[in-house]
């Protein structure tokens, strides 16, 4: 939540007294699968539009802020950071002067001394519960809302998909080999070690692991290189060997299973500066039976004990973009259970950033659907009783992977980026606090 | 009309401000206290405000000559105008915008050391303020405090009012609080450090301010962040102001007048 400043435009304090609400119903309200839960929800019909967008006017919020149940929200957002209740008379008289001087300053160019005002309501609802939040969480959690229309790749998560999709990597392609040096070199250049297993036995498997930078912890990231066939390149409406961007999506063969996650994920990963020890996992024969992985991974995988499995990517619903938090804890025989507290607090939390995005989300507990080949995925087979798994990430329902016109939107890609963020972050505390 | 002494000016070199008093005679300062009160009970109304909760926010208002005829006459006022003129060491002035900034009975909230120009969208380190007193102002109410000679520093970047706070160290001691009379101005250098504690008296503490540059100067958008004057600014980064929203003072500020008023200082 932005500071406020001697120039901070009264929108800073609008989008901190949304983010202060947003982020506290987050972090609070019921888990369980089932319908997707927005916090604007909470307010009167009239309100949530406005409420999704970060856009309602200070009056409105005062109103919001003196109801009983929004109180409550706001201070169960409190406990949750280990805050006291607000001082909600206090708020209010904030509001009240808050208010004030906008209006004068509006009508006649009126001010307090130089936006104390707004600074004191700000400082009340905001300050130290936006300070907790980020240092938890990191800071992107209470950043300001992201319109839809402006949220698209960055250049160097564009720069890395270009570069992917141009390898055919396709069951009869010849790009895996320049793929898989092209990705050990990115990965060199992040700083991790890269191990290249099986190429004897058919497409290899990069093991890349890079120490901790700043945080504890341990998260393991699975994805591949390799994509389905092209098949009839004629009747797609972009070429498929070359990414294009059209309509606010990115169309390409394999640009959702799974190199767009991949370009997302190595752009990502080289913006951040604090990170836990991150070893990711990245096969070439997904689409053909997983030989080399199923051969090699179970082995590997037992060998580890992260604070967080993080699978190639995850959904969002095309037609409103709500986030589908898939979460779970390993239980035996790849049954699924509930998430635990630490996964249900950063499950919140990811709902509280996807806030941000004005997407609601839900709770779905189940690891990705990737039983389309013989054997599954390996890397969902193979984790271990109690692991900790969660599947984001950039696709929606309307990528059609494996099909004609294999697409993901363009607005994701922030979003997940800073959804990595907030996971490295929370691996960190989550450690921290479990050693 | 009286005049500023070389013994003056020098003293405003030296030190970054001056107090002149009387700039305004008592029946002056009592009709802008007056216009004051009206003022602000219409401003209240326009925002449908009671006016004590009003007055218990609001403290600063720019560009009120655009309002009320009583402070626009103040602010074309001869001598003040010819005085600036005089410390900037020009032939004409333009009005960059006025202000009132009170601090009202036991309130108004510390404005921390700070220059004025880093704020501005200004270019040239050309402009005095001059500090109108309405009501009498002692330590206690909240008067300004300088730094005698702090002009002559260097260009600085803005201070935030809200979360920073310059830290003299040692020299704080050389700051000087600089209580005036009703109708007495304090004219300083908008490069000068200066700053105000609250008022902690039982009577109010109301100043009426106008900031005067020389008529050269010109538009440079990037040194400050928001003011409420940017957006008035019809010509482009790098020209002089036009007239549109900074006025220059009219015909009587030819050299020849200005040297009549500050007895032959310009």
């Amino acid at each position: 939540m932005n500071r406020i400043q001697m120039y901070s435009s009264s929108s800073h304090l609008k989008q901190g007294l949304h983010r202060a609400l947003a982020v506290s119903y987050a972090l609070t309200s019921p888990a369980e699968p089932g319908e997707g839960v927005a916090w604007w929800s909470l307010l009167l019909p009239d309100e949530q539009e406005r409420g999704r967008l970060h856009a309602l006017p200070l009056d409105a919020l005062a109103r919001i802020y003196a109801r009983d149940t929004i109180r409550a929200v706001l201070d169960a957002g409190r406990a949750a950071m280990g805050l006291s209740a607000l001082d909600h008379a206090a708020v209010a008289v904030a509001f009240k002067v808050a208010i004030i001087s906008g209006k004068a300053h509006r009508d006649h160019l009126g001010r307090d001394v130089y936006g104390s005002s707004n600074k004191g309501l700000w400082d009340l609802v905001c300050g130290d519960f936006g300070g907790a939040v980020a240092l938890r969480y990191g800071p992107t959690l209470g950043e300001d809302a992201v319109p839809l229309a402006e949220s698209g790749p960055s250049d160097a998560a564009l720069g890395a998909l270009r570069a992917l999709t141009a390898f055919d990597t396709s069951p009869r392609g010849d790009g895996h080999g320049a793929c898989v040096a092209w990705l050990a070199a990115q990965l060199g250049q992040l700083g991790f070690d890269v191990a290249v297993h099986g190429a004897d036995r058919g497409r290899p498997l990069l093991v890349a692991h890079r120490p901790a930078r700043g945080l504890s912890g341990h998260l393991v990231l699975y994805g591949h290189y390799d994509v389905t066939p092209f098949g009839r390149e004629e009747t797609w409406t972009h070429p498929p060997r070359e990414l294009t961007v059209a309509d606010g999506r990115l169309f390409a063969r394999g640009v959702a299973d799974n190199k767009g996650p991949l370009a997302c994920r190595l752009a990502a990963i080289a913006s951040v500066e604090a990170a836990p020890a991150l070893t990711w996992l990245i096969q070439g024969e997904e689409e053909t039976g997983s030989a080399v992985a199923h051969a090699l991974l179970p082995d590997l995988l037992r060998a580890l004990r992260p604070t967080l499995w993080l699978d190639e990517t995850g959904y969002h619903d095309h037609i409103d973009g709500t986030l589908r938090l898939l979460g779970r804890t390993m239980g035996p025989n790849d049954e699924s259970l509930p998430p635990d507290a630490a996964l249900t607090a950063l499950m919140g939390a990811l709902r509280g950033l996807a806030s941000r995005w004005g997407v609601a989300a839900r709770h779905e507990r189940r690891g990705l659907n990737k039983n389309v080949v013989e054997g599954g995925c390996p890397f969902n087979h193979a984790l271990p009783a109690g692991a900790r798994y969660l599947a984001i990430g950039v696709n929606d329902s309307g990528a059609r992977i494996h099909g004609l016109n294999e697409s993901l939107p363009a607005w994701t890609f922030p979003l997940h980026a800073a959804e990595l963020d907030v996971v490295f972050r929370w691996v960190g505390h989550t450690a921290g606090s479990e050693s | 009309m009286s005049k500023i002494t070389l013994a003056q000016r020098a003293q405003f070199d030296e030190q970054g401000y001056l107090v002149v008093g009387p700039l305004v005679p008592p029946e002056q300062v009592a009709r802008l206290g007056r216009s004051f009160e009206a003022q602000v009970a219409d401003w209240a109304a326009a925002i449908d405000t009671p006016l004590d909760d009003y007055l218990s926010v609001v403290s600063q208002w720019t560009n009120v000559w655009e309002h009320n005829t009583a402070f626009r006459a103040q602010m074309y006022h001869q001598r003040a105008a010819a005085i600036a003129a005089s410390l900037i060491g020009c032939a004409k002035v333009r009005v960059f915008h006025d202000h009132l900034i009170v601090k009202p009975p036991q309130g108004g909230g510390t404005v921390p050391w700070h220059r004025d120009l880093p704020n501005w969208p200004v270019a040239e380190p050309r402009a005095v303020s001059c500090w109108l007193a309405l009501d009498d102002v002692t330590a206690a109410s909240g008067a300004m405090r300088f730094m005698p000679g702090g002009h002559k520093e260097p260009m600085s970047r803005s201070i935030d009012f809200l979360n920073e706070a310059k830290e003299w160290g040692a020299r704080e001691q050389e700051a000087v609080p600089v209580p005036v009379l009703a109708g007495s101005a304090i004219f300083h250098h908008c490069l000068s450090w200066h700053m105000s504690p609250p008022n902690a008296t039982a009577g109010w503490r109301r100043a009426y301010i106008t900031i005067y540059m020389d008529a050269a100067c010109t538009f440079d958008p990037a040194r400050a962040g928001w003011h409420p004057m940017t957006g008035r600014v019809t010509v482009p980064p790098g020209a002089v102001f036009n007239e549109d929203a900074f006025p220059t003072l009219g015909p009587d500020l030819s050299p020849d007048s200005l040297a009549r008023a500050v007895g032959g200082a310009a």
